[in-house]
């Protein structure tokens, strides 16, 4: 009986284990050259300050963040951010989730051929790191984001 | 006899004749005094001016006809009066201010530090989202969405106040502000009727003036395109741009707006956006802004 429940009480500490996931890190300036250099953009990105970046996400950024917008032309940007806690990854989230939505709903009448990159967004949390792409090839730009994350 | 008419000579000139010269003195300062109030009046300094051409040919601000009778904010460069206003300045040499020709663009000036535009909300399209983004003033605030036009601003909820979308019209109720920056005119190239345009943007002044009946609007002229783009497109050309910007000189010499010419601080000597100006022809690039910015921050008017 002694052996079943050390037994047991081992394969829940495994299990625990194995929920919690291993702790991710990204560097998250060389995540964005990658990406900016993978030809997954159409438009040329340029680097945005947060407290900018803000003003047009409708979220605050206030985290070591790598955020390339472009100029209007097309839908297309590039948010990393690095959050440091899963309460604010899971803010950014929720922001980030809002602000996809209404791009979506402001370039279907303004620009609809880019309505296919928001809706193809990687919108994804990686541990506390929470990244938004928004592409011409959303395929190109997964598979560098796969190179650090898994 | 020689006596005598000493004698005679010297009461001919002391009496009733002395009180009469000191009068006559009197009376010639006081028509003199009069006479350098009225020539204090007639400010010299006006700059000749000439009908806007092409987007970016710079217009150089003309004089006014006539004195006018509301004398409010000079729009003379070089003059040292043009910061006083008429009735409040407390030097009584200091000459009242010739009215301000709202039918000329803004004139150039010393430029204003940016906590110039704190109290101001810049009012656009996607074109003022990327200028909001790489080179607006950071305390300004923005209303703008990337599709806006001259009518959706009265329907489009697209500006957050708390936890709510409010069109820009409503939001603009919700705001302190003193100055308004208006840039709209690109997404409606398109339109039929450069009228319905001019008739909806007139509208847009006019919410403003009832949120904030002191508020300083400021037009902002339509930014032209690249000759690329211009030249292959027919809706976004410069021609077009060039015929609503008249629409918007005109409107605001209506509505005693303030029309700043933007276009001339970004267009090439050709009067177009600079090639390496813009991804797409039409949106200019962080440079661009940068230009666009700096223009602002020399054109503006007393408030």
């Amino acid at each position: 009986m002694k052996r079943v429940a050390v037994l047991l009480l081992a394969l829940l500490v495994c299990l625990t284990g194995c929920g919690g996931g291993e702790e991710i890190t990204i560097k998250i300036e060389d995540l964005a050259d990658d990406l900016l250099e993978s030809g997954a953009f159409g438009e040329t990105l340029y680097q945005v300050e947060a407290d900018r970046a803000s003003l047009l996400l409708g979220v605050e950024v206030d985290c070591p963040a790598q955020i390339w917008i472009g100029t209007g032309a097309t839908a297309e940007e590039l948010l990393i951010l690095d959050a440091g806690d899963d309460q604010e990854a899971q803010t950014l989230m929720e922001g980030l989730e809002q602000h996809v939505a209404d791009q979506t709903a402001s370039y279907a009448s303004y620009l609809p051929g880019e309505v296919y990159k928001l809706e193809n967004a990687i919108l994804e949390r990686y541990g506390n790191y929470v990244i938004l792409c928004v592409a011409a090839d959303a395929a190109a730009a997964q598979s560098v984001i796969d190179g650090y994350v898994k | 006899m020689y006596r005598q008419n000493r004698y005679r000579r010297r009461r001919r000139v002391g009496g009733v004749p002395m009180v009469l010269l000191a009068v006559l003195l009197v009376v010639m300062a006081g028509v003199l005094y009069g006479c350098a109030q009225a020539q204090g009046r007639q400010v010299p300094g006006q700059q000749a001016g000439a009908p806007e051409g092409e987007p970016g040919q710079a217009a150089e601000p003309e004089g006014p006809d006539d004195a006018g009778e509301e004398p409010v904010i000079s729009n003379g460069t070089d003059d040292g009066a043009a910061g006083d206003q008429a009735g409040e300045s407390g030097d009584a040499q200091a000459a009242p201010e010739e009215p301000y020709d709202y039918s000329q663009p803004v004139p150039e000036r010393a430029a204003v530090e940016d906590s110039y535009f704190d109290d101001a909300v810049f009012i656009g399209n996607s074109i003022t989202e990327g200028f909001m983004l790489y080179a607006g003033p950071s305390g300004a605030a923005y209303m703008t969405d990337i599709g806006l036009m001259v009518d959706t601003v009265f329907t489009d909820q697209c500006v957050t106040v708390g936890d709510k979308k409010l069109t820009v019209m409503d939001a603009l109720k919700q705001t302190d502000f003193s100055k308004v920056y208006i840039m709209l005119g690109t997404n409606e190239l398109g339109w039929v009727y450069g009228s319905v345009y001019q008739e909806y943007y007139g509208r847009i002044i006019d919410g403003i003036r009832e949120a904030n009946p002191d508020a300083v609007i400021y037009i902002q002229s339509i930014l032209p395109v690249t000759a690329e783009k211009s030249e292959s497109d027919k809706i976004y050309n410069n021609e077009r741009i060039t015929e609503f910007n008249g629409l918007l000189r005109s409107l605001a010499e209506e509505k005693q707006a303030y029309y700043v010419n933007v276009a001339e601080g970004v267009a090439d000597e050709n009067g177009c956006l600079p090639e390496d100006g813009s991804f797409d022809g039409v949106h200019p690039t962080p440079d661009c802004c940068k230009q666009w910015m700096d223009y602002l921050r020399t054109h503006t008017v007393e408030a």
